[in-house]
């Protein structure tokens, strides 16, 4: 059992101090998780309270199984996700044409192969970029994965596949030539 | 394993080596085979541009705002005031207490006497209603090992009823409501083979 999940033993029985500790160890990363979905600073925050929330009181259902971070992480997605089917908050993202213009005009006065590629991975669909967010921006395994997204282990594969095949149909559709990747 | 197997095997774990995310032997592995095999670093090239996509996604998310956790204190204390003046209302209040420790009491005592009365037996296929609508009754006298299954065909077919009994000498008495078909259902009763005797009443 590591540190982080001892922590959470403790604030099973209540100890707030356990619970404060477990907090600044993971806020920074379940705060982006969930911002990188909502794109909305007040959702994110009261998402961040719901999460922490249910960590305080379910804290007594964790069984050790999984890292701290996978079973906040679990918790933060479910949140999120309900929140999602409420508004979808990516498409505002992504329809919000002022933005796109001043986006494209960074893009070719910078022409650099990452920021292109950051913006194909904002367009991917929720259901891929999960994934993708998953491991690259939080380091987790397949394994760590498919236990947040409760998937086979399989099934992650084969979304990582198809997110690849989407990033180079969306990089194909913004126009960036495929040399600059493959 | 086949080398073409591996290969397909490597090139599903490419994100977690471009993150480093794999034990040193596979990483060491991973690092020999791609020296040779020129479709493997496309793909490696490929993901290590999406892992740069995801810095600059990194560097430009906002960060957490501290009046995060004093919000989240303050719907923990919340709910934990409301839960404590819950069990508060319940343990301190003495007469609340003693109130349901005597509503349970009366429970306990209420089951026990309708559990007593409960009524243990059959019930019998005779009914007492129906007097009104029979116009002629015979005796009747069902063998001891009659099924009632048996006995409720028997009275389909005759359209009669049990109106009395069984007395102690296993006498029933059944009701008819056809006058006019009488000496034929006493025929009918009588050749039963369920039947021992069927005699009209008086």
């Amino acid at each position: 059992m590591d540190e982080e999940q001892k922590l959470i033993k403790q604030i099973s029985k209540g100890d707030e101090e356990a619970f404060r500790r477990l907090y600044e160890f993971t806020f920074k990363s379940v705060y982006r998780y969930i911002y990188s979905f909502v794109n909305n600073l007040e959702t994110a925050e009261d998402l961040m309270i719901e999460t922490y929330l249910q960590v305080w009181l379910s804290a007594k259902k964790f069984r050790g199984e999984s890292k701290a971070l996978t079973w906040i992480f679990g918790i933060a997605r479910n949140l999120t996700m309900n929140e999602i089917k409420k508004k979808d908050y990516r498409h505002d993202e992504l329809t919000n044409s002022e933005s796109q213009k001043a986006e494209q005009f960074r893009l070719t006065a910078e022409n650099e192969a990452d920021y292109f590629m950051s913006m194909a991975l904002k367009k991917l669909p929720i259901k891929h970029r999960e994934v993708l967010d998953l491991i690259f921006m939080h380091e987790l395994t397949y394994e760590e994965v498919a236990k947040i997204l409760d998937i086979p282990l399989n099934t992650v594969k084969t979304r990582i596949f198809y997110a690849k095949e989407k990033l180079r149909e969306i990089l194909e559709n913004m126009g960036v030539n495929k040399d600059a990747f493959f | 394993m086949p080398f073409s197997k591996r290969l397909e095997e490597i090139k599903v774990i490419l994100p977690l080596y471009s993150k480093r995310l794999i034990e040193n032997d596979k990483a060491k592995e991973i690092e020999k085979i791609l020296q040779s095999e020129s479709a493997l670093q496309e793909e490696l090239k490929f993901w290590d541009t999406v892992k740069k996509g995801y810095e600059k996604i990194k560097s430009d998310l906002p960060e957490p705002s501290y009046n995060i956790y004093p919000k989240i204190i303050r719907r923990i204390e919340g709910r934990e005031r409301i839960q404590n003046k819950i069990w508060n209302f319940i343990s301190l209040k003495p007469e609340f207490s003693f109130g349901f420790i005597i509503f349970q009491f009366l429970v306990i005592i209420v089951m026990f006497f309708y559990i007593l009365n409960l009524k243990y037996g059959y019930q019998t296929l005779s009914t007492t209603d129906i007097r009104a609508e029979t116009s002629y009754v015979i005796n009747v006298v069902f063998k001891e090992n009659a099924k009632e299954r048996d006995i409720r065909e028997l009275l389909t077919k005759i359209d009669g009823r049990i109106i009395g009994g069984p007395y102690r000498t296993g006498l029933y008495v059944v009701g008819i409501k056809d006058r006019e078909k009488k000496d034929q259902i006493l025929n009918i009763l009588r050749q039963s083979n369920i039947i021992v005797l069927a005699e009209p009443a008086k």
